[in-house]
């Protein structure tokens, strides 16, 4: 009683999401927001429309169906048997989509988020290798005009032409990724057509040490909300209660030849042991996986200050370098290598708290993350 | 008093004894990691006891004459063999299915003893790695630090070797979490409590792969025919097209309408089952050519260390002559503990993608 409430929660909350966006517009070549793009996914991604029509069916066979027998199981007829055996899978189906429903709910949100911080990401790439491209150039130039005076060689020469074929290959392959995830955040939103561009999202970086939330504590979390763990728990339950029913069959039937075409007894023991093993394995796996996440955030904390501290070095030198420009002992050159690398480690920066925001997002909710 | 010394000689041998057994216990070498696996997976028991149900059965099933007694059908006057009765349990191709998936289970628990055991080596080498690099960023920390006292470099030089340190230091620790998560992930693999102390003792055994022990493709389709179930079921289909074609023919000979449809048929069959076995053995082929390939990539790591070896005895003599700092020297043997690494890496990859070869050929 209590599941179906929660259930119907659940449906009433998107449906008021789903009236709330009922006026959702936008225009072709306008920049959505990751809140409208949520709302926008909720109403039209194949997965929530195809889990929530699976649901639907489920509770028009449900209320169809024979209501589930309290009575003891060995005196029941076999017909009996069969629809409760039957009313029963239903109903673990049942709840089986309705965390499914909850787990791709969150899994949406967290996906979009993704996209929306990969096409951030590639826009920023794409716009900084055009710059690197022109600094190539220059530089080429500058070999190109050493070599004609014959103070560079023609190696220097044609490495610079090399190094600018190499940064142009690298700009198509960038294009072809942004073209890639832009694709898939038209799955996600469910829109074929969107054509838009994105409103970029800030990343929220927030280390480890400040969420106290230990991989224990997660890993009770996950289990208790897995779907598969629960789908999992269910058919053991139901395999028992088979095999219960198929001794009842064997014995209180006439011992026609058709009988033996059923899995022995012995075999149907064997099965449910290789279940439960299959479950604690589950159980084990997810646990490990949640650990795995925390000693990946661990690792990108690491990376992270790495690049912040080269940074820091990086912005000394540039100091330095610039009274050495204004005394006239370095080029424009060295002045503009050195800003592209500046912006070069700030957008990897980005990208690493990006990933961590991520990876963050889904420790917090650990049923997203997948067992082995 | 002289019993009182026997006691105590008697119970520091036991010490002893028990301390090297405990020892020897902890240590697991890839062999024994690999036994330990197959004895204590809980999946294998379980298909071992169907198994010994369905062969325990087979067998009361032959001894009743009731069970065993064979039926046959009469077509155009010959007796043939009659296929099982309809539901009537086939204990043989039950022995036959739970043997294939209990051999299934024991290569992918070969390929997952084989891939813990790499990962958790190859990290153990990476942390010692590091912890070496460790101590020789550390002395030049220190240098660097002195000479910042005397002004010698900036605040800038001397924080930015101060990071380098500390992030070496932090590396170590992550890779010290994976080291005992991995390590966690294999205890339960292999279903012990304790923690073992890995053994590098039968590596060499690893190092031991040659060109010679491999199946080539052709003699590997030729065992596959006999051992891959889908290969075995293939040859098996084709046969029962054959002896359909053939109780075809007696009651529609050969020339009429009906027997042509038929063997156009089965000809079709043939010629997919046909177009199946050259793509194995295309897949064969490229499993195998791979493996040559990345054989010789050991060989060439080979000869990169020994070349690295004779550097470093240049380097030595420089270092002893005293041309060179002790952090010079010691950077320069690190390079080959580096390559000694990619090597075992090599290895280990080698002996995954055989036991790779190995699956395809048989399951």
């Amino acid at each position: 009683m209590k599941n179906k409430m929660s259930f119907y929660k659940i449906v009433l909350s998107v449906m008021i999401l789903i009236v709330s966006v009922g006026d959702i517009s936008f225009s072709q070549g306008t920049a959505i927001t990751y809140d409208v793009a949520v709302k926008l996914a909720l109403q039209n991604n194949y997965q929530v429309k195809k889990v929530t029509q699976e649901i639907d069916d489920l509770d028009i066979k449900l209320t169809s169906s024979t209501p589930i027998s309290t009575g003891p199981i060995i005196t029941m007829p076999s017909l009996s048997s069969q629809l409760t055996q039957s009313s029963l899978k239903l109903s673990n189906a049942h709840q089986a989509k309705k965390l499914e429903f909850e787990a791709v709910i969150d899994g949406l949100e967290l996906q979009l988020k993704n996209s929306f911080y990969q096409i951030d990401y590639l826009n920023k790439s794409i716009a900084f290798k055009e710059k690197k491209i022109n600094l190539a150039l220059d530089k080429l130039i500058n070999t190109d005009t050493k070599y004609r005076f014959g103070v560079a060689s023609k190696y220097e020469a044609e490495q610079g032409t090399y190094d600018l074929k190499k940064e142009k290959e690298e700009l198509v392959n960038l294009k072809l990724s942004l073209e890639k995830e832009r694709n898939n955040l038209r799955q996600l939103l469910g829109l074929k057509n969107f054509d838009g561009e994105i409103v970029p999202i800030k990343t929220e970086y927030i280390p480890t040490n400040k969420l106290e939330l230990n991989p224990e504590f997660q890993t009770a979390k996950a289990i208790a909300n897995s779907a598969a763990i629960f789908y999992q728990q269910k058919t053991i339950e139901e395999a028992e209660l088979n095999r219960v029913l198929a001794h009842w069959e064997f014995y209180s039937a006439a011992n026609t030849p058709a009988q033996f075409s059923l899995t022995p007894i012995p075999v149907r023991d064997s099965e449910i042991k290789l279940k439960d093993i299959e479950l604690k394995n589950q159980k084990e796996s997810l646990g490990f996986r949640v650990r795995e996440t925390y000693n990946t955030l661990k690792a990108l904390e690491t990376a992270i200050n790495q690049l912040e501290n080269q940074k820091q070095k990086l912005l000394k030198d540039y100091d330095a370098l610039k009274v050495t420009f204004a005394v006239g002992m370095a080029t424009g050159l060295d002045i503009k290598s050195l800003e592209m690398g500046l912006e070069e480690i700030d957008f990897n920066l980005e990208k690493l708290k990006a990933d961590h925001t991520m990876l963050r997002m889904q420790y917090e909710k650990p049923h997203l993350i997948m067992g082995r | 008093m002289l019993k009182k010394f026997i006691n105590i000689v008697i119970m520091t041998l036991c010490i002893i004894m028990s301390s090297s057994l405990s020892y020897s216990a902890s240590m697991l070498t890839y062999d024994k990691a690999l036994e330990l696996a197959l004895k204590n997976d809980n999946n294998i028991k379980v298909y071992q006891e169907i198994l010994n149900y369905y062969i325990n059965q087979d067998k009361s099933q032959i001894s009743n004459p009731l069970n065993s007694a064979k039926d046959y059908e009469y077509i155009l006057g010959e007796e043939i063999e009659k296929p099982l009765n309809i539901g009537e349990f086939d204990y043989k191709k039950a022995i036959s299915d739970a043997s294939y998936q209990k051999k299934i289970l024991e290569l992918s628990i070969e390929s997952e003893t084989l891939d813990y055991f790499k990962k958790l080596i190859l990290l153990q080498d990476d942390i010692r790695n590091l912890e070496s690099e460790g101590e020789i960023k550390f002395k030049q920390l220190n240098i660097i630090k002195s000479k910042y006292a005397l002004g010698m470099v900036t605040k800038n030089e001397y924080e930015f070797q101060k990071n380098s340190y500390d992030s070496i230091i932090s590396n170590i620790e992550d890779k010290k979490r994976s080291w005992n998560l991995i390590m966690d992930e294999f205890k339960s693999f292999l279903n012990i409590k304790y923690t073992p102390v890995l053994s590098e003792d039968n590596i060499s055994e690893l190092i031991t792969i040659d060109k010679q022990s491999l199946v080539v493709p052709q003699e590997a389709i030729d065992f596959a025919k006999k051992n891959k179930k889908s290969i075995v079921d293939l040859e098996k289909d084709l046969q029962d097209y054959r002896e359909d074609l053939e109780r075809y023919s007696r009651i529609y000979p050969e020339g009429t309408y009906y027997y042509e449809v038929k063997k156009e048929e089965i000809e079709k069959k043939f010629e997919e089952a046909e177009d199946t076995l050259t793509k194995q053995l295309y897949a064969f082929e490229k499993t195998y050519l791979n493996l040559m390939y990345s054989i010789d990539t050991l060989s060439k790591i080979d000869l990169e260390i020994n070349k690295k070896v004779h550097e470093i005895n240049y380097y030595k003599t420089l270092f002893e002559n005293g041309q060179i700092s002790t952090i010079d020297y010691l950077s320069k043997k690190q390079e080959i503990e580096n390559l000694k690494k990619d090597k075992k890496e090599k290895l280990y990859e080698i002996k995954s993608d055989i036991l790779n070869y190995r699956s395809m050929i048989n399951q």
